[in-house]
């Protein structure tokens, strides 16, 4: 299947982008990425995404957009040798982010449980993340927030290029922190929750 | 820095001792009943692989805010095991209990959920350890099943 190719959904900006300049220094392998900049919309141009990315020897599940990430893991988990999902480390909060955002990365993270417990699934490296450095809030959303803890894009490069050489690992969660200023944005985004809730 | 781990008379936790050069406990010390002598005689800022199954919770309360701590957990907290319902039960407490003192901890903490076949292979669970001390914004690492 595989034709020596890594690809990866939204690779002009944030963590894609530092994992697409990584992987293009450090890789002898072809580095496609597939982005709404250069006509692979994961919603629009959904079946060209599939098209692109089919025979990959690993394919990165980077972008989100509603639930278009779930829907491209299960067109390309028979179509590729490997995949990394991006998931977020909010799933475990829907009480706190009551989201599409969390519900959707909730569904991610089951089916990639779900697939990674057959005989035969391919490696999937479902990862947890937590804030990142160097995000930047959309404003016009309100349930966006962020935190004065964030994780180096630096790790998680460094986790996939750990993980491609053993991939035996299935999952790899990142910390977060509940900082004050974490604390103080819940109660922002969400002024109906009790504040004794936010303990953990 | 310096490592110790508890349990290491056969298999993985051998494994990891030698490794990781770390100062053990085991017999004669009692797992169980000994925990807070053997906390004390951790050294502060070191790093310490519970291994052994005993008293686990114990031992992350009196060193979170004093060690690296590594925590050997398993797939039976998330895949209930009715021949061990009390194993089972204890490892989902283990795995929340670590998930949410990391949110707080002064110090870096690891679970691991092995599964059988990562509890036998023990290189990629050392190797996954030395991963995590250079990378310890990582709190999580899952294993696959059908291995």
């Amino acid at each position: 299947m595989s034709e020596h190719k890594i690809v990866i959904t939204g690779h002009t900006a944030g963590l894609g982008k530092a994992i697409y300049d990584k992987f293009t220094e450090v890789s002898c392998h072809e580095i496609v990425g597939l982005s709404r900049s250069n006509g692979y919309d994961i919603d629009a141009d959904f079946d060209k995404v599939v098209e692109e990315a089919s025979g990959a020897e690993l394919f990165i599940n980077n972008a989100y957009r509603d639930g278009q990430q779930l829907k491209l893991f299960h067109a390309l988990k028979d179509k590729v040798d490997m995949m990394v999902v991006m998931g977020s480390v909010s799933r475990h909060y829907p009480e706190l982010i009551p989201t599409d955002y969390v519900k959707d990365k909730q569904a991610l993270a089951e089916a990639c449980r779900l697939e990674s417990i057959k005989p035969d699934s391919i490696p999937i490296l479902h990862l947890d993340l937590s804030f990142l450095e160097g995000t930047t809030v959309n404003e016009d959303d309100p349930t966006a927030f962020t935190s004065d803890y964030n994780t180096p894009l630096e790790d998680i490069v460094d986790t996939i290029i750990f993980w491609a050489g053993k991939p035996t690992i299935n999952q790899v969660e990142f910390r977060w922190k509940l900082t004050e200023h974490v604390r103080k944005e819940f109660e922002r985004i969400n002024p109906n929750l009790d504040p004794s809730r936010i303990t953990f | 820095m310096k490592f110790y781990i508890t349990g290491s008379t056969r298999g993985l936790g051998r494994y990891l001792a030698e490794y990781f050069n770390c100062e053990a406990f085991n017999r004669p010390f009692d797992l169980n009943s000994d925990v807070e002598e053997i906390c004390n005689a951790i050294e502060d800022s070191s790093t310490v692989i519970l291994n052994a199954h005993a008293s686990q919770l114990k031992y992350i309360e009196l060193l979170k805010d004093r060690c690296k701590l590594v925590v050997m957990g398993s797939i039976a907290a998330v895949n209930f095991d009715p021949d061990m319902p009390e194993y089972s039960e204890q490892k989902y407490d283990l795995e929340k209990t670590v998930q949410q003192l990391a949110l707080h901890s002064k110090y870096p903490m690891l679970y691991l959920q092995l599964t059988s076949s990562s509890y036998r292979d023990y290189h990629t669970v050392a190797r996954s350890i030395q991963f995590w001390l250079d990378n310890p914004t990582i709190t999580f690492i899952g294993y696959n099943i059908n291995e």
